[in-house]
């Protein structure tokens, strides 16, 4: 009995030891200046890299159907998938969003200060810039990812998007919109932070017959981003990396 | 402030960057656009490619602002990073460009002058009648030269380690720079080892680890065309140096008490070429996050002006 109570005691004592260890570590770490750990970022988390979780050549709304196109919007869509007008994308050019984040091999990364959220693409790495704030500046636009505010809604990130540059397509099959689109993306994770879903809704009379919605879905993904130059992707041909190989 | 001056004010920052062209064929196209090469082009970055510009103030968080004229906006008491960590560099950072924090350190081992720049080290001298081309071809051949090229037109990539400020990132895989120039992407992974075999990239592989509260990130393979390392920016002189994949970069990250200021010293070494060592000194201050939309569009137009140079030959498009 008396062996075990030892016994005991040397274990209780050994573990104040450790206790007291992991106290001190921890004091000297939270008040000195040698810390790794950082204080979290404003917000709620959403950040890290994401990627579309199943190729969409086509983006559809979110009950499954066509975006209601105005007669004249109809016939430039027609005229891109016929492959009369060239795809932005080819030059190059910011595929501005949603279209950026559909690029399934083409994962990318959310970044978040309590200011500024970033979301970086690997796809020419191209980086779309929110501001957060609650109203949009004065004189800002046209931009490939329009001008970009945003604030929190409960767990959700709310990014309102005016004045886009009417060149740059909705999805790699050409869905057109015009200057005057105005898009709000309401960004959160699911799955217990597994994915994150992405509601874009899409107000844009001059082109669209009523406001529509579009919902995506994107897996976390553990790899990090590499260095993508789309210029010399196009001086050795790789066309296929421009558009995941959807076109020819 | 209209349109064309927003976007000079946007894409001016650049003249803390030098690049020309890795492809020697571009050159001409380069460094003299025709007007057949802008036409069509959209009329701010007309204005842009010739030289349309205005004095460059740099802003108090690194952005080059182009000011009208008018008094000086009332100075508000300098933001600072709020982490009590000295080995937490978030933040908006931002500086008066590339090295201009202390003039640079006399070469180690000073070079021959080239026939078309200037030793090492020596004051900043007027380009010679070679001209840039003359400039280009002794980069090439791995000497540092001085020259007046104005990069701000040219939107061609340099290595990313190579910025004068922008939005610090940092997690526990990543620091991550997103330049203010260009919104240009820099990764440094934290705690990690080089790549057996790198493949050359703007980025470079580079590694960071932490050495008391510095931050050392050491960067290999590298490729681009030819950055700014130094150099006079007012006087719009810059000292170049030829990135290659045998450029080693050792950069020293440190952040003071108060979060008002991050250093950065910086030696850069050529082993495999006779350039001399360079160092030099950055101070960057921190700045609340600010973020104009123009910094986005600039040079994502530049293939619309200097398409032949961007992609390929004169009139071959994609």
């Amino acid at each position: 009995m008396s062996e075990s109570r030892g016994m005991r005691d040397v274990v209780l004592g050994a573990s104040l030891l450790v206790l007291v260890g992991v106290l001190v570590a921890g004091g000297r770490r939270s008040g000195g200046d040698d810390s790794t750990a950082l204080a979290p970022a404003a917000g709620p988390d959403i950040s890290g890299v994401w990627q579309l979780a199943a190729p969409l050549p086509v983006l559809m709304t979110a009950a499954g159907q066509e975006p209601p196109l105005l007669p004249a919007a109809r016939q430039v869509y027609a005229d891109r998938k016929a492959g009369k007008e060239a795809d932005p994308a080819a030059k190059c050019k910011p595929l501005g969003e949603p279209r950026a984040m559909l690029q399934d091999a083409w994962p990318f990364q959310i970044l978040q200060s309590a200011g500024r959220i970033d979301i970086l693409y690997q796809w020419n790495r191209l980086v779309h810039v929110i501001t957060m704030k609650d109203q949009h500046g004065p004189e800002q636009g046209p931009f490939y990812f329009g001008e970009s505010v945003g604030h929190w809604e409960g767990d959700t990130l709310v990014i309102d998007v005016i004045n886009p540059r009417d060149e740059s397509w909705l999805d790699v099959s050409g869905l057109p919109h015009s200057a005057d689109m105005h898009m709000v993306e309401r960004l959160h994770t699911v799955d217990g932070g597994r994915k994150l879903e992405v509601r874009f809704s899409i107000d844009d009379a001059a082109t669209y017959s009523m406001p529509w919605e579009a919902v995506l879905t994107f897996e976390r993904q553990a790899t990090l981003l590499h260095e993508d130059i789309c210029i010399e992707r196009l001086k050795i041909n790789d066309y296929a990396s421009l558009d995941n190989g959807i076109k020819p | 402030m209209n349109t064309s001056l927003r976007l000079l004010t946007m894409v001016c920052p650049a003249l803390a960057w030098v690049a020309l062209l890795a492809a020697q064929p571009a050159i001409a196209q380069v460094e003299k656009p025709s007007e057949e090469d802008l036409a069509g082009v959209q009329p701010a970055f007309q204005n842009l490619v010739r030289g349309r510009s205005t004095k460059i103030d740099q802003g108090a968080n690194g952005r080059a602002a182009a000011r009208a004229g008018g008094p000086p906006a009332p100075q508000a008491p300098p933001p600072k990073n709020p982490s009590t960590s000295l080995r937490d560099l978030r933040g908006q950072w931002g500086a008066g460009g590339f090295g201009a924090g202390a003039p640079p350190a006399p070469a180690a081992a000073p070079a021959a002058a080239p026939a078309g720049g200037a030793a090492p080290g020596a004051a900043p001298q007027p380009s010679p009648a070679s001209g840039n081309q003359g400039n280009y071809v002794n980069a090439l051949a791995g000497k540092v030269v001085n020259t007046q090229f104005d990069a701000n037109r040219m939107c061609l990539y340099t290595p990313a380690f190579l910025f004068n400020g922008g939005k610090f990132y940092q997690t526990e895989r990543e620091l991550i720079i997103v330049n203010s120039n260009e919104l240009r992407v820099r990764r440094v992974h934290l705690n990690a080892q080089h790549a057996a075999s790198p493949v050359p990239s703007y980025n470079g592989d580079a590694v960071g680890r932490w050495e008391g509260n510095t931050l050392v990130v050491d960067t290999i393979a590298l490729k681009g065309s030819l950055g700014k390392i130094g150099g006079n920016v007012e006087d719009g002189y810059h000292t170049l140096l030829l990135a290659n994949p045998t450029l080693h970069v050792i950069e020293r990250f440190s952040r003071n008490v108060d979060g008002s200021e991050l250093t950065i010293e910086r030696v850069i070494d050529d082993p495999m070429g006779d350039k001399p060592v360079f160092r030099n000194k950055t101070t960057l201050r921190y700045a609340a996050d600010t973020f104009n939309n123009e910094t986005e569009s600039g040079c994502e137009d530049f293939g619309d002006a200097f398409g032949p140079a961007y992609v390929g030959e004169k009139g071959q498009q994609p």
